[in-house]
């Protein structure tokens, strides 16, 4: 199963607030999901160094929540990385809790991170403040000092391809800049796209940045950008892919996919290039609402539903044949309780 | 907030009989001139701390005069029938010559030419129990024989209602449309609905009974006006660019054609809030500038919506020191 999703594509992720968050008190449901299982944590028992455990790859990222004095909660500690198989680890040389523009820490917010598609390659900020990509059972590629312009480090988001061979940095905040698309092997600057423009993530094949721009007459248009950031591809779609979101962009470049969640479930693809609506297949999910939504191969599109039940965020991840609209349940898991905030692979 | 549009009401015949308004206009011996809009002043009540609506209704008449509306309620009531801190419900028809308000005293909506003359009662389910005046959201056809009333209530339950103001009879419309407007003859309301896949679905209800419905592109759903035309299927837009002028096009719900259509020789913020199809057929757009609170310049535009060209019907100003005013077509 894993080796299927290594073939195929689709990535872009982006923090979630789980259920849990602000809802109830940390520690108090050990039950069989968690526990606060921070600082404890110890290089033996990662996937990174080891061999053995190269088939293993990573679910999702989580920092912990901590309490704040007169109330409220906080990101704390490190980066912690839950693996398919179960096992924990943090990621010792990541920044937890977000630096400011002027290195000074906020405190509060965690610092960007992203888990590619495929489970196999983190991106995040050092603890020096440089943006490093880690491949598991791999290395780190650091990435240059000025490889981003000075933001703080909650005013990034990181954007991986399914592959993870692709990064995108769209620095937003009170002064965004251009989103930056590098090359994750060499850590090379491949292109920019304009601050305006919406950034949803990369085709399935890491091979296009798929955007959105307000137009003309109160519409948004999609928009496929080369790596180098030059339009290729503009639609304004129909509403039923607008207002779906988020939408996904095949490896084709050309063939975008909504889904609509609900009672009337309906997995629709509609044409750029043709601006058709191709399709519109009834389809029958497990609850929840729509988290991520990636390509992973040709007649395939990967959903990520969050469910919220007692306080924790469940997540269950579907496969789904864009031709026969048939369903079938990749993966199941309860993001730890004590969360503050987390990040899930893609794909 | 409120406005309405002034404009087409030239062409209107005479309209025989006296007015019946107050002293404030002078009676003339022909055709009362049309209303372009009504306005209320505010003054500072010192138990509210705040500026309120006060004194009378006033017409703001096509000759410039202004015409006291003496049994209008200047001040709406809340749910529980205490005065409210905002005006009383008043609309007036895109043609200037028909007002709807709520009465003076018993607060019963009621609908009456601005020239004068009988008052209608509207049911008394036009204005159901425990609904404030600041809940109504009433306007009236092109032509003021229809009045429809949406209900700002929450969660929405009470339908919106369209009554023909002759017979009093009323059409009910699914709480769960929002009304756009009349067509330009009245005989047809144009809704939206989402739908359970986000979309939304526009629809021509004919009073008569039968619905037209079609799910548009994204622009016809985002324009910022909508004006039926007679024929019920044929939906002129205004919509908007940040860089560009206003743009009108038409779209038919019948068939789905949307036409290029073309811009309007206006600045990009100048966007076309009212607009409807007057009796000879032809759209009109009424354009205001001016913030909130503060005097509005009111334009009147007569447009042909394949080529976009603009020819102006009226221009004037109203609303000063916090008034509350309300357009002709509003």
């Amino acid at each position: 199963m894993r080796a299927k999703i290594l073939v195929v594509l689709a990535a872009a992720l982006a923090l979630s607030w789980p259920a849990t968050a602000h809802a109830e008190p940390h520690g108090s449901h050990t039950g069989s999901h968690t526990g606060s299982h921070t600082g404890s944590h110890t290089a033996s028992h990662t996937g990174f160094h080891s061999g053995s455990h190269s088939d293993d790859t990573i679910r999702y990222a989580s920092i912990k929540s901590c309490p704040v004095k007169g109330g409220g909660t906080r990101a704390c500690g490190d980066w912690r990385l839950v693996m398919h198989s179960g096992e924990r680890t943090t990621l010792p040389d990541a920044q937890g809790v977000a630096r400011e523009a002027d290195g000074s820490s906020n405190g509060y917010v965690p610092a960007a991170i992203a888990i590619s598609g495929n489970g196999r390659r983190v991106a995040y900020f050092t603890k020096k403040g440089r943006l490093a990509v880690r491949t598991l059972g791999g290395g780190v590629r650091q990435f240059a000092r000025d490889a981003l312009p000075k933001a703080a480090q909650y005013e990034v988001t990181l954007l991986l391809s399914d592959d993870g061979a692709r990064l995108a940095a769209v620095i937003g905040g009170e002064r965004p800049a251009d989103t930056r698309v590098f090359d994750t092997e060499t850590g090379d600057l491949l292109g920019t796209v304009p601050d305006e423009v919406s950034v949803l993530g990369f085709s399935g094949d890491g091979d296009e940045v798929f955007t959105s721009v307000p137009a003309d007459e109160s519409v948004t248009d999609l928009v496929v950008r080369g790596l180098t950031g030059e339009e290729l591809r503009r639609a304004t779609p129909p509403q039923v892919i607008e207002a779906n979101v988020p939408q996904a962009l095949a490896a084709d470049g050309r063939t975008v996919a909504s889904l609509v969640t609900g009672s009337r479930a309906e997995l629709v693809t509609y044409d750029m290039d043709g601006d058709q609506v191709t399709g519109r297949k009834r389809v029958k999910l497990p609850a929840g609402d729509l988290h991520m939504l990636d390509w992973t191969g040709e007649t395939q599109v990967t959903a990520h539903l969050a469910g919220h039940s007692s306080g924790a965020t469940r997540m269950t991840i579907v496969q789904i044949d864009t031709v026969t609209g048939q369903v079938r349940v990749r993966d199941r898991y309860t993001v730890l309780r004590d969360s503050y905030v987390f990040a899930a692979c893609g794909g | 907030m409120r406005h309405s549009s002034a404009a087409a009401a030239l062409l209107a015949p005479a309209v025989a009989g006296a007015l019946g308004l107050s002293p404030a206009a002078a009676h003339a011996q022909n055709a009362p001139p049309a209303a372009r809009a009504a306005w209320i002043k505010a003054c500072y009540d010192n138990k509210h701390q705040e500026s309120l609506p006060c004194g009378h209704w006033r017409l703001r008449l096509r000759d410039g005069r202004d015409a006291v509306v003496r049994g209008a309620a200047g001040r709406g009531i809340d749910g529980k029938g205490r005065a409210g801190a905002f005006a009383g419900v008043f609309a007036i028809s895109a043609d200037g010559r028909v007002m709807a308000y709520e009465r003076a005293g018993d607060h019963r909506l009621v609908v009456r030419r601005t020239a004068g003359g009988p008052v209608t009662e509207l049911p008394p389910a036009a204005r159901p129990k425990g609904v404030g005046s600041d809940e109504i959201d009433l306007s009236l056809s092109p032509s003021g024989d229809r009045v429809l009333i949406d209900y700002f209530d929450a969660p929405d339950r009470l339908p919106t209602k369209v009554i023909t103001v002759a017979t009093g009879s009323i059409t009910a419309l699914s709480p769960k449309h929002g009304a756009l407007g009349f067509s330009a003859d009245g005989d047809e309301v144009l809704t939206t609905r989402t739908l359970s896949d986000n979309t939304t679905a526009m629809y021509a209800h004919r009073l008569g009974g039968g619905v037209i419905r079609r799910t548009p592109p994204t622009l016809v759903i985002n324009a910022a006006t909508h004006a039926p035309a007679a024929d019920g299927t044929t939906v002129a837009l205004f919509t908007t660019s940040e860089k560009k002028p206003p743009r009108v096009r038409t779209y038919d719900l019948a068939t789905g054609r949307l036409s290029a259509g073309a811009e309007l020789p206006l600045k990009p913020d100048a966007t076309p809030y009212l607009a409807w199809w007057d009796a000879g057929g032809r759209l009109t757009a009424t354009v205001r500038t001016g913030e909130e609170g503060k005097t509005a310049v009111v334009r009147v535009l007569t447009v042909d919506p394949a080529t976009g060209t603009a020819t102006q019907a009226d221009k004037y100003t109203i609303g000063s020191k916090g008034s509350t005013f309300v357009l002709a077509g509003e």
